[in-house]
C-alpha cells in the first residue's frame, strides 16, 4: 500500500538524462519539443481509486511507466509513502500491472498463474493456497482453478493478470493501463464492477490509465486529466463535471461535451453572431475588470433548456440532427453558424428542420477567457 | 462459382499429383517386386521389407541416422535459441547480425561438404594443422571414425544453426514486451522467464525448425558422401547414402522396398514430434 | 430495390455462423446489425458483400441474383473495423483510387472534383497530401470512409468502423455518418456494430442477431420499444436491462405481477394472455428514479451496491429482496455503498416475457 508522488517530473524520449542535467531543467526546456511529460506534479493517496485521464498521445503511457519503474524520468522525482524510489527498479517498487491485453503464462493452469508471483517470493506452499483461495473468489475465479488457461475469455484472462497483483500482500499499488480494451462490450461492464469491488475491499492504491472518459469517471474517486504531457485538471469526477476549469475539460468530460462557442461582451451582454446572452451585473463587472472582450461560452447539452412554443428572451434555433439514444435524444441545433447540441426527453415531438426556442440558465453557464475559467 | 474453382485448380493439383504421387507409386511398385538391372521384374510381396528390415547394413545405417539427427537437434535447437536471445532487438546492427549469420544457409551442400573437407585434409586442412599443433593429435578424417563422425556433426551445426537462429529470433521479437515486464513485476528469475514466458511463446516457430531440421538431418547425403565416401568403413554411411548405394547397384526392389521405408520413418516422426510439441505446455503445471 | 437475403446459411467449422437468416433492405435504409461478437454479425456483411459465399440460401441485389457474384462484380464499398489504406498512397491518391479503377471513365477534372468533396465532406480536405501513416487513428478511419463514398456505390457496407476509435472521436463521427449517409441519394448503408447506442442512433432498421440466428429485425424504433426476447431486450439496453422472475397473483380482484413484496405490478389489462404461474418481468434503468415524480410511483427499498458516473448520468447498480437492479439516475449524484434507499418504479415501463422461451408477451407501455 503505498501513496505515489511525482515530483517535477520531466520526460524526453531525445534527451538524455546528461542532455537534460546539462540544461537545467526546468527553465530551459519548458516549451521545448522532445519533452512528452512536462512540469507534472501529481500524488495519489493511499488505498484510493485514481483515473489518468487524456487523450492518445498524451502521455498517459510515459507516466505510467514512470511509476512503475519501467522508464528512467529525465528529471524529477517519484516518491513512494514519501520515500524516494526513482531509481529502483520494477521488482522493487512492488507495483503489480494489467496491461491493454491480458498477459497471463499459457503453460500454467489459473492456479499456477496465480501461485507464480508467491512462489517466486518463497512464500509457503500453505501461505499460498489460503491466500489464493481468497482472492479467487473474490473475483470469481474459484471454480476456474484448475482451467487451462486458454480455456478463459479474454475478461476472466484480465481477472488473472489483476489476480496476480493482489494476490500479493506487498502490492504497493496495480497499474491498470485500459485494461478493458479486448473486453467485449457487454463483458465490460462486469468487469468494471468487479475492479471496483475489489479496489473497496482490498483499499488499495489502483490508477487506471484511459481515454475513455466513461470508464475514468465510472472507476475512480479521483480523475486527473492530461493533456499534451500536462496536468490539465485533477478533481472528483463531479467537479471535473460541474466545474471544468478549462473549455477542453468541459468538452472532455460529459456525452456529449459541453456546448462551447466564441463570443463577445457587449452592452446588452455576450454576443455571438444574432445571438446576445444577458448576463447579471455581478458576472459582467467580473468580465469587464479583468480581461479583454472575447470570451468562450460554455453550457452542457443537458442544461440547455428548449421549448417549441416561442418565449419571450429566448433564442432562435433549428434542430440540424436529431439522434435517439434511448432514454433520451440529443439534437443539434444551429442559429447563424453557432452550432450546440441539446439533451430533450426521449417522448419530446421534435423533428429535423423544425424551430425551437433556446434558453441558457445563467447558473448553469460557464465563460473562458484563453482557456481559463472565469465564471 | 465453387465448380469453377475446381476448374482452376485442377492443373495445380494435377502437377501435384504428377510430382509427388506417380514417383512414389512407381517406388511402391518396385519394392513389391524382385528387380535387377536387365532381368523381367517378378512379384516378391513383401519379401523385400522383410530383407530390408533383416539387414544389418540397412539397420545400422537407420541407427546411425537417429543417433546423428537426436544430436544434431540436441544441440542445434538449444544453441539457436540461445544465439538469437544474443541478438539486438533493434537498431542497424540487427541486419548486419542477420545477414551474416545466415551466409552459411546460402552456401549449397556439396559446397559445404567441399570447404570442410579441404579444412580437414591430413595434415594441410586448417583444422587438421590445428589439431596437430595446438593438441598434438593426428586428425585423420578418411582413417579415424571418431574425426569423421564429428566432422560432419560440426559441418552440419555450423551449417544449419543459423536457420533456428533466424526463427527463433522472428519469433523472439514478436514477443509483447509487456510479458516479460509482468514476469519482473512477479519477480521471477531470469530462468523462470524463458521457461514461462520465451519459451511458451516460441512453441510454434520451435515446432516449424525441429520439423525443418528432423527432415533436413534425416535426410543428409552430399557432405559425408564428400568428406570420406561414408567412410572410414560404413560409420559415416547414414540412410539416405545406404539406398543410394543400393540402388547404384541396381537392386531396385531393395532399394524401394528400403525407400518406402525410409519416407514412412520420415512421417511418422514428424507426426510424433508435431504431436507431442503441439500438446507440449498444453498441459497443466499442478 | 434493395437487397434481398433469402434463407441464407454460413456454416463454419461444422457450426452455423449464419443460421437460415431472410431479410429484406431497401434502398435508402440504413440498416445496423446489432450483436455480440462471435453471433454472425461481420458473417452476414461479408456473405451480403459478397466476400464469403452462403452455404446455402441466396442474395438479391435489387431483384437480382447475385449470390455467385464475386465481390468485384458488384458496386458496393466496405469499411473496416481496422483502418485500411493504401500505405503507400496519398491521402487523396487513396480517396482517388476508386475512382481511377471503375468502369466510368471520369476525367481528371472530375476526378478531382469528387475527392474534394469528398475529403470535405469527412474534415480531411486540409490532409490530402499526407500519407496515412501520418494520420491519427480518427483520420485514418475518416479516409476509409472517404474512399467507400467516392465512388457512387450502390450499398455500402461499415464492418465496427467506430469500434478501435477513442471515446470522443466515436461520438462525433458517429453523429457525422448521420449527417454524411442522409445525402446519400441511392442504395442503402449497412452497418455491424456491438453497441446499441450506435445502432439506435445511426439506423432506420435494425437486426439483432444471436448465435447466428436473425431473433429480431425492423425499425429501429420498434426493435427498442418491442425488444422480441429476452435477448434483444437485455443487450439492446445501455445499461443492461433488469430482468427478474415474478409470480402471478391476485389483490383486489385484479391480476398482479409479484416480484417482491414492494415490487408488485398491476397485469390485469393482460389477464388473458397470461396463463402459466411465473413470467420474466424486464424493465430499462430509466424506469427506475431515485426522486419520486409524475410517472415514478411505485416506491421500493433497494441497496446501493455500486454508483457509476457514466457521461452525465449516474448508474446505481442496487440489490432488492435478493435480485439486482439498475437504476439510470440523470446528473450526477452521490450515494455511499450499502445504504438503503428508496427508488420509484415507473410502472408502465415493463416488458412481459416468457419464463421458458424468453419471448415477448405483453407491456405495460402507454406509448
Amino acid at each position: 500500500m503505498a501513496r505515489i508522488a511525482l515530483k517535477s517530473i520531466y520526460h524526453s524520449y531525445t534527451f538524455s538524462q546528461k542532455d537534460a542535467e546539462k540544461m537545467s531543467i526546468p527553465d530551459e526546456c519548458v516549451g521545448t519539443e522532445g519533452f512528452v511529460v512536462e512540469d507534472l506534479d501529481l500524488l495519489w493517496e493511499d488505498g484510493t481509486a485514481n483515473a489518468l485521464l487524456g487523450p492518445s498521445g498524451c502521455g498517459k503511457t510515459t507516466i505510467l511507466n514512470i511509476i512503475s519503474g519501467l522508464l528512467r524520468p529525465t528529471n524529477g522525482t517519484v516518491l513512494f509513502n514519501d520515500k524516494n524510489v526513482t531509481g529502483y527498479m520494477p521488482k522493487e517498487r512492488h507495483v503489480a500491472q494489467v496491461f491493454q491485453f491480458p498477459v497471463v503464462y499459457d503453460t500454467m493452469n489459473v492456479y499456477g498463474n496465480l501461485e507464480f508471483p508467491l512462489e517466486n517470493r518463497g512464500v509457503s506452499k500453505k501461505d499460498i493456497r489460503r491466500r489464493i483461495e481468497t482472492i479467487a473468489e473474490m473475483l470469481d475465479l474459484d471454480d476456474k482453478l484448475k482451467a487451462p488457461i486458454g480455456s478463459l475469455t479474454p475478461a476472466e484472462k484480465q481477472k488473472v493478470s489483476l489476480g496476480r497483483g493482489i494476490v500479493r500482500e506487498d502490492t504497493a499499488a496495480i497499474l491498470l493501463d485500459e485494461p478493458l480494451t479486448v473486453i467485449d462490450p457487454k463483458e465490460k461492464w462486469g468487469l468494471r464492477r468487479k475492479l471496483r469491488e475489489v479496489q473497496k475491499e482490498l483499499r488499495i492504491t489502483m490508477i487506471y490509465v484511459t481515454h475513455d472518459q466513461h470508464e475514468a469517471l465510472t472507476f475512480a474517486d479521483h480523475v486527473t486529466v492530461v493533456k499534451e504531457g500536462q496536468l490539465v485538471q485533477t478533481g472528483s469526477p463531479e467537479q471535473l463535471y460541474a466545474d471544468p476549469n478549462s473549455p477542453f475539460i468541459g468538452y472532455f468530460i460529459g456525452t456529449p461535451g459541453m456546448n462551447l462557442f466564441d463570443c463577445v461582451l457587449t452592452d446588452a451582454g455576450l454576443q455571438s453572431g444574432n445571438i446576445v446572452i444577458p448576463i447579471s451585473e455581478a458576472i459582467r463587472s467580473k468580465l469587464a475588470l479583468t480581461h479583454g472582450s472575447s470570451f468562450q461560452f460554455g453550457i452542457r447539452p443537458e442544461f440547455v433548456q428548449i421549448s417549441a412554443p416561442r418565449k419571450e428572451k429566448w433564442h432562435p434555433f433549428t434542430v440540424t440532427a436529431i439522434e435517439s439514444l434511448g432514454p433520451y435524444k440529443i439534437l443539434t441545433l444551429n442559429s447563424n453558424d453557432v452550432e450546440i447540441k441539446s439533451r430533450a426527453p426521449e417522448d419530446m415531438n421534435v423533428s429535423e428542420e423544425d424551430h425551437v426556442w433556446v434558453n441558457f440558465p445563467e447558473d448553469k453557464s460557464r465563460i473562458f477567457h484563453k482557456d481559463v475559467r472565469l465564471v | 462459382m465453387k465448380n469453377r474453382a475446381w476448374l482452376f485448380v485442377a492443373p495445380v493439383l494435377l502437377l501435384v499429383a504428377l510430382n509427388a504421387l506417380v514417383p512414389i507409386m512407381a517406388v511402391i511398385n518396385y519394392s513389391l517386386h524382385y528387380s535387377f538391372a536387365g532381368s523381367a521384374p517378378e512379384f516378391a510381396g513383401l519379401n523385400n521389407y522383410i530383407e530390408v528390415f533383416t539387414d544389418p547394413d540397412f539397420l545400422g545405417a537407420l541407427r546411425r541416422q537417429f543417433l546423428f539427427s537426436f544430436c544434431v537437434l540436441l544441440v542445434q535447437i538449444p544453441l539457436g535459441i540461445l544465439i538469437a536471445m544474443q541478438l539486438p532487438k533493434s537498431g542497424k546492427s540487427v541486419v548486419v547480425c542477420l545477414v551474416l549469420l545466415g551466409i552459411p544457409l546460402l552456401i549449397p551442400h556439396t559446397v559445404v561438404g567441399l570447404l570442410w573437407r579441404i579444412m580437414t585434409v591430413y595434415e594441410v586442412g586448417i583444422i587438421s594443422k590445428i589439431f596437430s599443433y595446438v593438441f598434438d593429435y593426428s586428425y585423420r578424417v578418411t582413417q579415424n571414425p571418431v574425426d569423421a563422425v564429428l566432422t560432419i556433426f560440426f559441418l552440419d551445426v555450423w551449417h544449419w544453426t543459423p536457420l533456428v537462429v533466424l526463427l527463433s529470433y522472428a519469433g523472439l521479437v514478436a514477443i509483447p514486451d509487456q510479458f516479460y515486464q509482468a514476469a519482473a513485476i512477479d519477480g521471477a528469475s531470469a530462468w523462470k522467464t524463458f521457461r514461462y514466458v520465451t519459451l511458451p511463446k516460441l512453441r510454434a516457430v520451435l515446432i516449424i525448425a525441429l520439423l525443418l531440421r528432423f527432415m533436413d538431418s534425416f535426410m543428409i547425403y552430399a557432405e559425408p558422401f564428400i568428406i570420406s565416401g561414408g567412410g572410414p568403413g560404413n560409420w559415416n554411411t547414414y540412410l539416405n547414402q545406404y539406398v543410394a548405394r543400393k540402388a547404384e547397384s541396381y537392386e531396385l526392389g531393395y532399394a524401394g522396398a528400403a525407400s518406402i521405408a525410409y519416407l514412412y520413418i520420415v512421417v511418422v516422426c514428424c507426426f510424433i514430434f508435431y504431436t507431442i510439441m503441439t500438446n507440449l505446455g498444453k498441459g497443466i503445471k499442478r | 430495390m434493395g437487397i434481398i437475403v433469402e434463407n441464407v446459411t454460413r456454416l463454419f467449422e461444422g457450426k452455423a455462423a449464419l443460421d437460415d437468416v431472410s431479410l429484406e433492405i431497401k434502398d435508402g435504409d440504413f440498416c445496423t446489425f446489432l450483436a455480440a461478437s462471435g453471433h454472425g454479425k461481420t458473417t452476414l456483411l461479408r456473405v451480403m458483400a459478397g466476400i464469403d459465399k452462403p452455404d446455402k440460401g441466396k442474395i438479391y441485389y435489387d431483384g437480382k441474383d447475385v449470390t455467385n457474384l464475386t465481390v468485384r462484380e458488384r458496386n458496393i464499398a466496405m469499411v473496416y473495423q481496422h483502418f485500411v489504406n493504401y500505405p503507400s498512397m496519398t491521402v487523396y491518391e487513396n480517396i482517388a483510387s476508386p475512382l481511377r479503377v471503375s468502369k466510368a471513365k471520369l476525367t481528371k477534372g472530375e476526378i478531382d472534383k469528387r475527392v474534394r468533396e469528398c475529403a470535405d465532406l469527412l474534415k480531411i480536405g486540409t490532409l490530402l497530401g499526407q500519407h496515412p501513416s501520418e494520420l491519427s487513428g480518427g483520420q485514418q478511419q475518416r479516409l476509409a470512409i472517404a474512399r467507400s463514398i467516392v465512388k457512387e456505390t450502390d450499398y455500402i457496407f461499415l464492418d465496427e468502423p467506430l469500434t478501435n476509435l477513442d471515446y470522443k472521436l466515436r461520438e462525433e463521427l458517429r453523429l457525422e455518418l448521420k449527417k454524411i449517409f442522409r445525402r446519400r441519394q441511392r442504395g442503402a448503408v449497412i452497418f455491424a456494430t456491438p453497441e446499441p447506442v450506435d445502432a439506435l442512433s445511426l439506423s432506420t432498421y435494425v437486426g439483432f442477431l444471436h448465435e447466428g440466428r436473425l431473433i429480431q429485425y425492423g425499425l429501429a424504433d420498434d426493435v427498442y420499444h418491442n425488444p422480441c426476447s429476452t435477448e434483444v431486450g437485455a443487450y439492446f439496453s445501455y445499461p443492461a436491462m433488469n430482468i427478474f422472475e415474478c409470480r402471478k397473483m391476485t389483490r383486489d380482484g385484479r391480476l398482479f405481477f409479484k416480484a417482491s413484496d414492494e415490487l408488485m405490478i398491476d397485469v390485469d389489462e393482460f389477464r388473458d394472455l397470461l396463463i402459466k404461474d411465473r413470467y420474466l418481468l424486464g424493465i430499462r434503468a430509466h424506469g427506475l428514479n431515485t426522486v419520486e415524480s409524475g410517472v415514478y410511483t411505485l416506491p421500493i427499498q433497494a441497496t446501493v451496491e455500486l454508483s457509476e458516473v457514466v457521461g452525465s448520468d449516474t448508474e446505481l447498480h442496487l440489490h432488492h429482496h435478493g435480485f439486482p437492479l439498475i437504476a439510470l439516475v440523470q446528473g450526477m449524484g452521490t450515494y455511499t455503498i450499502d445504504t438503503d434507499i428508496t427508488v420509484y418504479v415507473n410502472p408502465r415501463r415493463f416488458f412481459v416475457y416468457d419464463k421458458d422461451d424468453g419471448r415477448l408477451i405483453a407491456k405495460t407501455h402507454q406509448d
